[in-house]
C-alpha cells in the first residue's frame, strides 16, 4: 500500500532523507523512530506530496504520489501532531467539511455522527464548536475523518505527542482496529512503548537513514530500547 | 467540491464577528452614500430644470431691445445631471454645471458645489463611488487575507491538502465563500440603488439608465474580482496572516491614495494647466493682436469696412444696406471664436493628455481604471463635460449669429421684441449615449479586465504552489 523506493530527500545540501527503501502493506503498523531531524516528518511529508523528492519515488497503492498528487491523496489519511480544526465550526461541521472535501460528500448525518461514536466522541461533543475541544478529542476527530474517508493507508506524526495517558491508550486502540481492517500505518513517533505495543515493525532512522528494521514480535520493550539507544549514541 | 469549500468558507465568516461589524458598517455607508446621493442628485435636477424654465420665460420676457443687447443679454445653458450620477458624481462638483451664453464671450461654467462646500468638506465627501472604490477592497482584505495565511498558521492548511483538493478548487471555493459575505453587502444596496432609480428617475432614457447602470455594476464587480484575487494571491503567498494582513494593506494605501494622487500631480506637471488669469489674457492678447495674420481690431475692422464697401460699390457705411454694426458685429464674433476654439481647443488638449496619464497609471492602480469607467459611465467626467460644453459654444454661436443678423438685416436704431427672442432656437442637448462613452473607456475596460484576469491567474498560481507549513 506505501513503499518508499530510494526515496531521498535534500534541502541546500543537506541530506533530510537518504535512499529509503521502505514497504507498508495492508493491515499492517509500521513505526518509524528516531530523534528529531532524523527524517521521519520528512519521510511523511514526501508521501503526502507536501515536498518534493530529489530523487526516487514515493508509491501509494501502486500510484507515483508526485506524479498523481490528487489521486494518491484519495488512498491516505494524514493525522499530524496536532489535528488542527476549524475553531469556529462544530466537531460534526468540521468531519463533514473534510469528508465532503475528501470524497465523501454523501454522508449523513447519522453515519457521520456514528463515526463520532467509534472513535469514544459523543453527540453531544460532535455539535459543539472545536474551540472548546481538547487536544485527545481533537486527534480523535482527525481519526473520525480518516474512517470517513475510509483511508486505506494512514500517515501519523507524532500522534500520541502530548496526550494523556488514557486518551493515548484510547487511540493505539482505535489504530489496532484499522489495522485489522486492513490499513496500513506509517506512523513517526518518539514513543517507543506506543510503538512496541500497536506497531507490527518498528524502523529507526538516523540522519535521514533507516539503520534498523525490527518486527515488534521479535523485541521486549526493554530490548526494543536498548537497541534504539544503541543507535543513537553510535 | 468548489461549493463545499465557499459554503464552509461562508460559515466561518459569517460567526466571525469581525465581518459583522465591519460588513455592516460598509453596508451603512454605502446606504447613506446611495441616499444622500439621491438626494443631492435629485436636488440639482430639480434646481436645473426650474432654473431650465424660468431662463426661457426671463428670455421671451426681456422686453425691447437691440438685438445686439439681447446678445449680451444672453441664455444659460444647464448641464443635464445624469440620472446615475447619484452614484459617482464626478467631477461635476468641480467643473459646474451651467454656462453663461453671451455675445463675445465663452465663459467658464459655474454651479460648481465644490465652491460652496466648506474647507473641511473637501475631505468628507461621502459617495457611493469613494464606498465602493475605497472602503470595499478593504473589506475584502479583512476578508481574504486570512484565507490562506491564516490556515497555514492555524495547521489546518496541511489537514486540507492532505485530502487531495486541486489547488484551483480551493483557490476558487474560497473566492466564492468571500463573494457570497461581499453580496451580504453589496446586493442590499444593489437593490436599494434600483428601487431609487425606477422610484424616482423614471421616464425617458430609462432604457440607458438602467444599461449605464447594469454596466457600472458590471465594472465595479470586475473590480471586487481583482482586490479578491489580488487578496488570495498574497495570502497563499505571505507565510503569515500578519505578514499578508500588512502587504495587502500597503497594496491598498499604495493603489488606492498614493498612485491616484501621484497621477494627477505628475499628469498636472507634464500636462500643466494655466491658471484662470492666464488663460484669458491669452485670449484678450489674441482678441487685441488678431489671429492668423488678420491685423488687429482697428485693421480687421478696417478691412471689412473696404470689402464690404467694394461689394455693394458704394462708398460710406451708411449707404450699405443694412445695419454696418451687424456686420461688423458678426465678424468680431466670427474672429474671437477663432481664439476661443485655439485656447479652449488646447485647454481640451491638456485635460485629455492629462486624462490619459490617469488611464496609463491605472497599470498601478484598478482603482484609477474602474473611476474612470464610473465616472464616464455615470456621464460625469471631463469628456463629457466637454461634449457639453461644446454644444453650449454652438449653440451660443447659432443665438449670436442669427441676433447679428437680423440686427445687420435692419436699420440703424431697429428694436427687437418678443417676436425675434422667440424665434431663438432652443438649446437642446443630447447627452452621449452608453456606446459613445464605452468607445472612449476602451482603455479604462481593458486595464480593469487585465488586473482581474492577472489577479485570478495569480491567486490560482500561488495557491498551486501552497506550502502547507
Amino acid at each position: 500500500m506505501l513503499e518508499a523506493i530510494q526515496l531521498s530527500k535534500s534541502y541546500n545540501g543537506h541530506q533530510a532523507l537518504d535512499s529509503l527503501d521502505l514497504k507498508v502493506e495492508p493491515g499492517e503498523v509500521f513505526c518509524l523512530l528516531g530523534s528529531n531531524g532524523a527524517g521521519k516528518t520528512t519521510t511523511i511529508y514526501l508521501f503526502l506530496s507536501f515536498i518534493e523528492p530529489s530523487s526516487g519515488k514515493a508509491m501509494v497503492n501502486g500510484l507515483n504520489v508526485h506524479e498523481q498528487p490528487v489521486e494518491s491523496k484519495r488512498f491516505i489519511a494524514y493525522i499530524p501532531e496536532q489535528v488542527q480544526l476549524y475553531k469556529d465550526l462544530s466537531g460534526l461541521e468540521n468531519l463533514s467539511y473534510f469528508t465532503a472535501l475528501a470524497g465523501r460528500g454523501d454522508l449523513g448525518r447519522d453515519e457521520m455522527l456514528e463515526y463520532f461514536e467509534r472513535v469514544g466522541l459523543t453527540e453531544e461533543i460532535a455539535g459543539r464548536r472545536v474551540s472548546s475541544y481538547s487536544k485527545g478529542m481533537r486527534q480523535k476527530v482527525g481519526i473520525a475523518i480518516a474512517l470517513a474517508k475510509q483511508a486505506k493507508a494512514l500517515l501519523l506524526d507524532e500522534p500520541t505527542s502530548g496526550l494523556d495517558p488514557k486518551a493515548a491508550n484510547e487511540f493505539s486502540e482505535l489504530l489496532k482496529k484499522l489495522s485489522d481492517e486492513g490499513v496500513a500505518v506509517l506512523m513517526a513517533t518518539h514513543d517507543l512503548f506506543r510503538a512496541k505495543e500497536v506497531g507490527n515493525r518498528v524502523g529507526i532512522m538516523k540522519h535521514g537513514q533507516l539503520v534498523n528494521v525490527l518486527g515488534t514480535a521479535d523485541v521486549g520493550h526493554a530490548d526494543l530500547e536498548r537497541i534504539y539507544l544503541e543507535h543513537m549514541h553510535d | 467540491m468548489i461549493t463545499t469549500i465557499a459554503r464552509k468558507e461562508w460559515t466561518a465568516i459569517v460567526r466571525d464577528g469581525r465581518f459583522r461589524w465591519t460588513g455592516a458598517t460598509v453596508l451603512g455607508l454605502l446606504a447613506i452614500a446611495l441616499v444622500t446621493g439621491w438626494q443631492d442628485v435629485a436636488a440639482q435636477r430639480q434646481a436645473i430644470d426650474t432654473a431650465r424654465h424660468s431662463e426661457d420665460s426671463v428670455w421671451l420676457d426681456q422686453g425691447e431691445k437691440n438685438p445686439h443687447s439681447a446678445a449680451h443679454f444672453g441664455q444659460y445653458a444647464f448641464k443635464p445631471t445624469p440620472p446615475v450620477a447619484w452614484v459617482d458624481r464626478g467631477v461635476n462638483d468641480y467643473l459646474g454645471t451651467a454656462v453663461w451664453m453671451e455675445a463675445h464671450s465663452q465663459n467658464p461654467f459655474q454651479m460648481r458645489p465644490a465652491e460652496d462646500a466648506t474647507a473641511l468638506g473637501r475631505f468628507s465627501a461621502l459617495t457611493a463611488s469613494w464606498t465602493l472604490q475605497l472602503l470595499l477592497p478593504l473589506l475584502i482584505v479583512l476578508l481574504a487575507f486570512d484565507a490562506f495565511a491564516g490556515e497555514r498558521e492555524q495547521g489546518t492548511l496541511r489537514q486540507l491538502l492532505s485530502l487531495g483538493i486541486r489547488p484551483r478548487d480551493l483557490a476558487l471555493g474560497k473566492a466564492l465563500g468571500i463573494s457570497m459575505a461581499l453580496a451580504v453587502v453589496l446586493v442590499p444596496a444593489l437593490i436599494l440603488g434600483v428601487a431609487i432609480l425606477l422610484l424616482f428617475f423614471s421616464g425617458s432614457g430609462m432604457t440607458d439608465t438602467l444599461a449605464r447602470a447594469l454596466v457600472l455594476s458590471g465594472g465595479y464587480l470586475v473590480y471586487f474580482a481583482a482586490f479578491l484575487g489580488i487578496a488570495l494571491a498574497v495570502s497563499a503567498w505571505a507565510r503569515t496572516a500578519r505578514a499578508a494582513l500588512l502587504a495587502l494593506l500597503g497594496f491598498w494605501i499604495i493603489s488606492g491614495l498614493l498612485v491616484p494622487r501621484l497621477a494627477a500631480d505628475l499628469a498636472e506637471r507634464v500636462h500643466p494647466t494655466p491658471s484662470q488669469q492666464a488663460f484669458y489674457e491669452g485670449i484678450a492678447e489674441d482678441e487685441a493682436a488678431g489671429m492668423n495674420g488678420l491685423g488687429t481690431r482697428a485693421e480687421r475692422r478696417e478691412n471689412l469696412e473696404k470689402e464690404l464697401l467694394s461689394q455693394y460699390g458704394v462708398e460710406t457705411l451708411d449707404e450699405l444696406p443694412g445695419n454696418f454694426a451687424g456686420l461688423s458685429l458678426q465678424a468680431s464674433e466670427e474672429h474671437s471664436n477663432l481664439v476661443f476654439d485655439k485656447h479652449f481647443g488646447e485647454l481640451w488638449e491638456t485635460y485629455r493628455k492629462q486624462e490619459d496619464m490617469h488611464r496609463l497609471a491605472a497599470l498601478a492602480s484598478p482603482l484609477l481604471a474602474v473611476r474612470a469607467l464610473s465616472m464616464g459611465v455615470a456621464g460625469t467626467d471631463v469628456e463629457q463635460h466637454r461634449h457639453f460644453a461644446e454644444a453650449a459654444e454652438t449653440h451660443r454661436r447659432i443665438l449670436v449669429k442669427q441676433l447679428n443678423d437680423d440686427m445687420a438685416e435692419n436699420a440703424v436704431g431697429y428694436i427687437a421684441d418678443e417676436a425675434l427672442w422667440s424665434q431663438a432656437p432652443p438649446f437642446e442637448y443630447q447627452s452621449p449615449g452608453l456606446g459613445w462613452v464605452l468607445q472612449r473607456q476602451a482603455v479604462s475596460l481593458i486595464l480593469l479586465a487585465l488586473w482581474a484576469l492577472v489577479a485570478t491567474v495569480a491567486a490560482v498560481h500561488r495557491a498551486g504552489r501552497l506550502q502547507p507549513t
